[in-house]
């Protein structure tokens, strides 16, 4: 009878063969050629042999040796911090770097035990950007797109009531209070160091609507000197 | 090709010694550092985050600044285990051993001074090492024929093994698969379209940067997160304590010269590194150090210098496989191999010759970078003591940040994100099954090239796989990594790598 006496040798070998069958199965398209002339399929499909022995050899030991159990992968963390970033990089379009990343800290935050009304707001606030999200990126919901449009359309408004939300809620405790503050000066930090030291080019409000202000004044100064 | 050392080294402090690029060399040290020091974060993460904010600047003052952050970061690594028992990676996890109790008695500045001499001086003999080195090295590679690098990086990818921890056979499935994603995106030969599962943005290739930033960078901090509260009582330090008595001079220096002896010949080995050579100074000086003041692991200040001036020694060694024979040696160098491609340099025996400005300039700013960490870290010790104190849950956030920012700016694409967050949960697994994540990267690097010059190897010879055995170089590399494989496998060795990561 076959006992696992490894786990972790028993899901890397599963994964291993995962990826290895993932890789012949989308490279058998690709032309194998012959050892002479290499085609595109040749070292790929190889390879993929290889890591499917490897996973192989992995599912075996994992009857034969013991090992150690596979620790218990916390939820928490994982999901929100990728939720945190992939809004990060859809809302930056519509709503600015300022206010993304400020969206990015309030729900990267959730990562942490939190009250469980923040918890609640930020996790319907991600839900409805991820179905606007999907109703204008994916084809097939393309008949949600006018509710993804009109979502976008104020999504600056939402985050910044998000984050006035969030701020509002947490200004009691003083852990909470800290990360507002922060996440502030964050981005005013990186908005500097990016945008205005190393000039890369990402859509600001500062960049839009200070700075014109700037060249605004700067323009009265030097036609009151041209008088 | 010019062998004179010094007219070299002259060459590379013109190009290095502008005011801009000692700006970026200083800029980096202390970015490298103020990432370097937050507990958890060692220097691979430090170096894959801090890779974008090098993006914009020209080809020299890139590199410059990335070896400044990758000085700073190591540097940053030994302050936190030395002033909080947190190693930020393995290379540090042996200054950890000692340095901790020296500071628990009382005498941590003595401990991060040592530290901070003892690489520098390791960082000396480093530089000069590469300025030897690195042109019979070069003019020798251009003998190389496709089937020679192709032995070669064979030879890499298989030492790099010995330095994942965990078990080989797993080790070596990871770099594979690296080298399959290296493959994803158009084939250079055909032009036909690999792995892409129509998504276009896959079509020039998996990106370098998101890919690092989320294996490395988030997978850190989620691994952080799941802790709930870190304990971190720093030790705190005053300026007053920093100098080292005379005793522990003294007692210092032969460990340090021994350290940058060994950390230095083990650097330029093709799967060297930092960390190998921090636990085989560790290894000899507990050999070597007959009546210590205090005994090892009780904060033997030999068990700090030795081991620190290795391991800086060989991180400044492990350049000249990358820059000779544009083989990265362990993970961080394929970071800094990456960081050239973005740039448009191809690591290599070229670069000396046609690029001499760039070479020489890169080594002459390690030893500024050095230089640095000395004149600026040292002073700063009590500014970073306080970061140390900051709590993890106050910086985590301003981290992801960083990491997201640097990742949308160098290719302003939502996509970009999307892989990112993509190799943080495949990295994430894979440490669940007790996979190393880190030689992935090797892979990644080369899987390109890998491919490139077998397909050449293999026209060259018509098909036949002999030609591996044919030419001499070749058959040497794989020789010698047969002996490496063999002794891997052999029992007596195995046991011994166990131990020395046990310890």
């Amino acid at each position: 009878m076959l006992r696992v006496k490894s786990p972790q040798d028993l899901g890397a070998g599963l994964l291993f063969i995962f990826i290895g069958c993932v890789g012949l199965y989308f490279g058998k398209d690709l032309t194998y050629g012959s050892a002479r002339a290499m085609g595109p399929g040749f070292f790929p499909i190889w390879l993929s042999w290889i890591i499917n022995f490897m996973g192989a050899v992995c599912l075996v030991r994992s009857v034969t040796l013991e090992g150690d159990p596979i620790a218990t992968i916390p939820i928490r963390p994982i999901l929100w911090v990728s939720v945190g970033v992939l809004l990060f990089g859809y809302l930056i379009e519509h709503v600015r770097l300022e206010l993304a990343l400020l969206t990015l800290a309030v729900v990267a935050t959730q990562s942490r035990r939190q009250t469980d009304l923040t918890q609640k707001i930020v996790a319907g606030f991600a839900i409805l950007f991820g179905i606007a999200i999907i109703a204008t990126r994916v084809q097939t919901f393309a008949f949600l797109k006018p509710f993804g449009d009109a979502v976008f359309g104020v999504s600056q408004w939402i985050c910044l009531a998000l984050f006035a939300i969030y701020a509002l809620l947490t200004w009691g405790e003083r852990d909470a209070r800290q990360t507002v503050i922060l996440s502030v000066c964050m981005s005013i930090a990186a908005v500097t160091i990016f945008v205005v030291l190393l000039g890369q080019a990402m859509p600001t409000y500062t960049a839009d609507y200070i700075a014109p202000v700037f060249s605004k004044i700067g323009s009265i100064f030097s036609s009151i000197r041209g008088r | 090709m010019d062998f004179n050392v010094f007219s070299n080294l002259m060459t590379g402090f013109v190009a290095a010694g502008t005011f801009q690029n000692i700006g970026f060399a200083m800029l980096g040290c202390m970015v490298g550092t103020l990432i370097g020091v937050l507990p958890g974060i060692g220097p691979i993460p430090t170096l894959a985050m801090l890779l974008p904010i090098t993006f914009g600047l020209d080809p020299l003052s890139s590199l410059i600044m990335m070896a400044g952050i990758y000085y700073g970061a190591q540097y940053g690594g030994s302050t936190t285990s030395i002033l909080v028992n947190m190693p930020g990676e393995s290379s540090s996890v042996v200054t950890c051993i000692d340095g901790h109790q020296m500071a628990r008695r009382g005498r941590a500045g003595s401990a991060l001074a040592i530290a901070a001499l003892g690489s520098f001086f390791a960082g000396c003999v480093g530089t000069i090492f590469i300025a030897g080195f690195g042109p019979p090295l070069a003019s020798f590679a251009q003998k190389f024929n496709s089937p020679d690098y192709f032995s070669l990086m064979v030879l890499g990818l298989v030492t790099a093994v010995i330095l994942a921890q965990g078990s080989v056979l797993k080790a070596v499935t990871v770099i594979i698969i690296g080298l399959l994603f290296g493959l994803v995106g158009t084939d250079v030969n055909s032009g036909a379209t690999r792995y892409t599962f129509g998504i276009s943005s896959l079509w020039d290739g998996i990106d370098f940067l998101p890919m690092v930033i989320g294996m490395f960078g988030l997978v850190e901090i989620i691994r952080n997160l799941e802790q709930e509260s870190i304990e971190r009582n720093p030790i705190s330090t005053k300026l007053r304590d920093l100098w080292p008595n005379r005793q522990e001079l003294k007692e210092a220096s032969p460990s340090v010269l021994r350290g940058t002896a060994l950390g230095s010949l083990l650097g330029i080995l093709p799967g060297g590194g930092a960390v190998l050579a921090a636990f085989a100074a560790y290894t000899v000086e507990k050999k070597v150090v007959r009546n210590p003041s205090f005994a090892f692991g009780k904060g033997a200040i030999q068990g700090v210098a030795g081991p620190e001036a290795a391991n800086n020694a060989a991180a400044q060694t492990s350049f000249i496989p990358l820059l000779t024979l544009g083989l990265p040696s362990n993970p961080i160098m394929a970071i800094m191999m990456g960081a050239m491609m973005i740039q448009g340099i191809q690591p290599g025996s070229a670069v000396m010759t046609s690029n001499p400005d760039l070479f020489w300039g890169l080594v002459a700013s390690m030893w500024i970078g050095n230089l640095m960490l000395v004149i600026i870290n040292l002073p700063l010790i009590g500014m970073w003591v306080k970061l140390l104190q900051v709590p993890y849950r106050l910086l985590y956030p301003a981290i992801i940040m960083f990491c997201c920012i640097g990742v949308y700016s160098s290719n302003s694409e939502p996509s970009q994100l999307l892989i990112m967050v993509f190799f943080a949960a495949f990295g994430y697994i894979l440490m669940r099954f007790g996979c190393e994540p880190a030689p992935m990267v090797l892979g990644f690097i080369l899987g390109p090239l890998m491919e490139e010059n077998l397909r050449r190897s293999m026209v060259l010879s018509r098909g036949d796989p002999m030609i591996f055995m044919q030419r001499p170089i070749s058959a040497t590399l794989l020789a010698l990594t047969a002996c490496v494989v063999l002794l891997i496998v052999l029992p007596s060795f195995r046991k011994t790598r166990e131990v020395a990561f046990q310890e």
